[in-house]
């Protein structure tokens, strides 16, 4: 018990409730009684936070005598030395469940004293609202024992009126009910070779109680479905489940020897019905998992039919060939969608060593993970896919996705067998915080969750495709490409400088290296061809998928813009167009020339066709800063009004609106980036010579209704 | 020639659970047994590699594939089975059914790994008392199934006794095996061999 209790948060006053007392708290903590509750108490409960919000969304000051403002910016709902009542009222006064679903993704439960609770809110167990609860859970647990009494008989025992020469232990009569008996205890040594090993580590488990609970509970369930029956997994699914319902009863039980708590709480709390509500929350949880057990095959034993596992096709993978079920089908979907799409490099590596999902998914996805991350980690994770079940525990998948992510280096580095050993026995030290908002991220990427991990450009992604790792395979520069397509891009300005040494690859495609490219010394030059290099690359990462038709697309935004850029040298006006329609309007105008130069001399790519034009004409540097930075500002604004629009509609946006949002951003990126590179280097050489103001600032273009 | 490359060599274990598969894994991997109260079920694959020298210039690496006793079902088959070159079918000394379930698995052998060797391996032989398969239903087996048994083993995962020897046992019948399949493919290269004409070099027409 002592080695499993829920994470607690280094850097909060989370005070661990089963810390015994008198035990050296931190320093502030020391004066509060541990944890518990403090509602009596003359003096008010310090709290570790700045502010609760309850329920109106008003926000209440709290008292911070005990503690250093400055220690305590984060705001905690949860722990930090909340009282025991005070985090019931939160959780009961909580009617919006996107409340909850918030702490579940911060990872704010993990310090929740009712974790069973929001569980059982996500599952929908509980509605929102707390006053039913209790009518649910006793009419909950009064199905549980019905169904329990009625599965777990003996027929001896049976007071029915039949025959004895069929109700007997040895009839051969196919109606004996003892036939299902000795079904019945087949299924119970099955389950119970199981059971004795879950989580050999936690005393919890170990105890005789405990395990024939386990053993009932899955019993009933796998008699009550008999479709699905039980398969092994299923137990470590339901033993993280009874932990949490029975740490939060320990919890409740060393609170209330302080105070009698609600009666409400009192009931859910009770003792006596950890089995039940065990069960009430397995079944919930199965009901959206047990797609992942379900075989296609007959139960029992393979088919033995030879030519099943002749392969169908030429090339084909292991995944493609041989007897394939659901679950193999639905983890090589993954495979070939989602980790195609966001990780397209480590999908190439994962194919050619010829790693099917199936070799390491299983596991992972039939225990949610279980045996992937530390118990404490566990329970954070299920707490963000629990929340996310209302999409059918959809998270899951992309969970998968972003642990493939987090270890991502490692795995293009590896090879067969070690990539096969990480992915067997994942790297045990995971940031599951960061997993966890990567795959939020994954699954809908706005801007708003974007991973602390890709906030800023690591450096060595930065030089991808560049000199630095020469270790990597030769898709690396493919797959650098297309993989930034998947990297959130916010809708403001980067402050980051590493951009353009980042987009190097497509200027290499271009067959120059980016070092060449940063030494050119006429900022005219080295301006405008990047921005070359940049809107092309902005064309060419965009499509992973279907190359041709979304280069196509996104050659059709480039040009739009190239065009946007040449109304604004003309000093038009009238830019109409602040939706997706952006390009094709543009596109139907016809332009004379471009104001764009370009030194693009030599570039052979006829999805720019551009190019000729572009080179016909140069203007100078200052010119083509003003357009960029202006053109950057007014798409940005398009971007956000265009996001927003799509937020309010609850539009789950298609890949060729997600290519051209994203296609968008990128070129907000590089014009912005282009003109503070611009700008730092101009500002240093007026520093040398002169002070003066920025010449893009005051520039004729930069302005344009200024300037007619 | 010392050999550069060593050959890897795919070796799955096959077996009712509980027999100790993943007993004969952790030996062979890390050479620890833990007790009784320490042992989970084994869900999915595991997997590791270890280099066993057959002779002093030849070594086999053997790559040994442990999968739960219930995953069977569970469709992870194909993969787990593809392209072994040697099956170890485990079961337990003291249960008789463990040993009477062989038959089936040995059917999934042969049908999704049709060159495998296949060894048989009665596991926990420190229970003396309790054995309850003996040496004569071994070879019973083995006569039933038509002499495919490459090699019986008795081993003891608490102990560690026969379960070194049993891996190197299996190297070095893969690594004949590999070699005499080596010769014959030499052979067969050379018996088909075209030599080329000993002309001119076909480029040396560059216009």
């Amino acid at each position: 018990m002592d080695k499993f209790r829920p994470f607690i948060p280094q850097t909060t006053y989370f005070l661990d409730p089963l810390q015994q007392l008198g035990s050296p708290a931190r320093t502030p903590a020391r004066k509060i009684s541990i944890g518990i509750d403090v509602v009596q108490q003359q003096q008010p409960a310090p709290e570790g936070i700045d502010t609760i919000k309850d329920m109106t969304g008003k926000q209440q000051p709290l008292n911070l005598t005990d503690f250093q403002k400055g220690e305590n910016e984060e705001k905690r709902v949860f722990g930090g030395g909340i009282s025991y009542m005070k985090e019931w009222d939160t959780i009961c006064k909580c009617t919006d469940i996107s409340e909850y679903r918030t702490w579940a993704f911060d990872g704010e439960l993990s310090a929740c004293r009712f974790r069973s609770i929001c569980w059982r809110v996500f599952l929908n167990i509980f509605p929102s609202d707390s006053t039913k609860w209790l009518s649910i859970i006793r009419a909950d647990r009064e199905r549980y024992e019905s169904t329990r009494h009625e599965l777990m008989v003996t027929p001896g025992l049976m007071s029915e009126a039949l025959d004895p020469n069929i109700n007997n232990p040895l009839s051969q009569d196919e109606d004996s009910p003892w036939n299902q008996y000795f079904e019945d205890s087949e299924l119970k040594r099955l389950i119970r070779l199981d059971v004795h090993r879950t989580f050999p580590e936690v005393d919890f488990f170990q105890t005789k109680r405990i395990q024939e609970m386990l053993v009932s509970i899955l019993f009933c369930y796998a008699r009550k479905y008999p479709k699905i029956c039980y398969i092994q997994g299923m137990h470590e699914v339901l033993a993280p489940i009874a932990f949490v319902l029975n740490y939060d009863r320990h919890v409740h039980a060393f609170s209330e020897k302080n105070k009698a708590t609600e009666c409400l709480l009192q009931e859910i709390m009770d003792e006596a019905h950890l089995e039940h509500d065990s069960y009430i929350i397995f079944e919930a949880v199965m009901e959206k998992m047990f797609h992942w057990y379900e075989d296609g095959e007959p139960k029992g034993r393979l088919s033995s039919n030879k030519f099943k596992s002749l392969p169908t096709q030429p090339f084909a993978r292991p995944q493609d060939i041989g007897p394939t079920t659901k679950i193999v089908q639905r983890l090589t979907k993954i495979h070939d969608h989602l980790v195609k799409k966001h990780e397209p490099e480590l999908f190439a590596h994962l194919n050619r060593l010829e790693i099917p999902p199936q070799v390491y998914g299983i596991r992972w996805v039939r225990l949610m993970f279980g045996r992937e991350f530390s118990f404490t980690d566990l329970l954070m994770v299920w707490d963000a896919i629990f929340a996310d079940s209302y999409s059918n525990f959809l998270l899951i998948e992309y969970l998968m996705v972003a642990m493939l992510s987090y270890i991502k280096d490692q795995l293009l580095e590896a090879d067969y067998t070690s990539c096969l050993s990480l992915l067997m026995r994942y790297p045990p030290s995971s940031d599951v915080q960061s997993i966890i908002q990567t795959a939020l991220y994954f699954r809908k990427p706005d801007g708003s969750n974007i991973p602390r991990k890709y906030k800023n450009v690591p450096a060595s992604l930065a030089t991808v495709g560049g000199q630095q790792n020469i270790h990597r395979s030769p898709q690396t520069r493919h797959g650098s490409v297309t993989r930034s397509a998947s990297l959130p891009r916010p809708s403001t300005a980067p402050t980051s400088s590493t951009s353009l040494k980042y987009r190097s690859p497509s200027v290499d495609q271009q067959g120059r290296s980016s070092s060449d490219v940063n030494r050119r010394k006429s900022p005219t030059v080295s301006a405008s061809h990047t921005l070359g290099g940049m809107l092309y690359t902005a064309t060419a990462r965009v499509s992973p998928e279907d190359e041709t038709k979304n280069l196509d697309k996104t050659t059709k935004v480039v040009s739009g813009l190239a065009r946007l850029g040449e109304k604004f040298s003309k000093n038009y006006r009238d830019i109409s167009a602040p939706n997706p329609e952006l390009t094709a309007q543009l596109g139907d105008v016809t332009i004379p020339t471009n104001s764009f130069t370009s030194s693009s001399e030599g570039e052979e790519d006829p999805s720019f066709p551009e190019k000729s034009v572009l080179a016909s004409q140069r203007v100078s540097a200052e010119d083509v800063l003003a357009v960029s930075s202006r053109c950057g500002a007014q798409l940005t604004g398009y971007h956000n009004d265009l996001s927003s629009r799509l937020a309010q509609l609850h539009v789950e946006s298609d890949f060729s609106v997600r290519a051209a949002m994203e296609g968008i951003s990128e070129v907000i990126d590089a014009l912005n980036n282009l003109c503070a590179r611009h700008r730092r280097s101009s500002s240093r050489r007026a520093s040398n010579t002169m002070p003066k103001s920025l010449p893009v600032l005051n520039h004729p273009l930069m302005n344009p209704e200024a300037g007619s | 020639m010392a050999s550069v490359k060593v050959p890897e060599q795919k070796v799955i274990l096959c077996g009712e659970y509980g027999v100790g598969k993943t007993s004969l894994f952790r030996r062979f991997a890390t050479n620890t047994f833990v007790t009784s109260t320490d042992r989970k079920s084994t869900l999915g694959l595991d997997h590791y590699e270890k280099v066993y020298m057959t002779d002093e210039h030849q070594g086999v690496k053997l790559q040994l594939w442990d999968t739960g006793g219930m995953e069977r079902v569970a469709s992870i088959t194909s993969s787990y089975y593809k392209f072994a070159e040697a099956a170890i079918l485990v079961f337990s000394l003291d249960s008789p059914d463990s040993f009477n379930i062989l038959s089936q698995h040995l059917l999934d052998i042969v049908t999704y790994a049709e060159n495998a060797k296949i060894f048989l391996c009665g596991n926990k032989y420190d229970l003396k008392n309790q054995i309850h398969v003996t040496d004569a239903d071994m070879e019973t087996f083995c006569e039933q199934c038509h002499n495919l048994i490459s090699g019986t083993y008795k081993t003891s995962c608490k102990t560690g006794q026969g379960v070194e020897e049993m891996f190197i046992d299996i190297s070095k019948q893969l690594g004949e095996a590999n070699r005499s399949r080596k010769e014959l493919d030499s052979l067969n290269k050379n018996s088909f061999k075209i030599t080329p004409p000993e002309g001119e070099p076909e480029d040396s027409c560059i216009c």
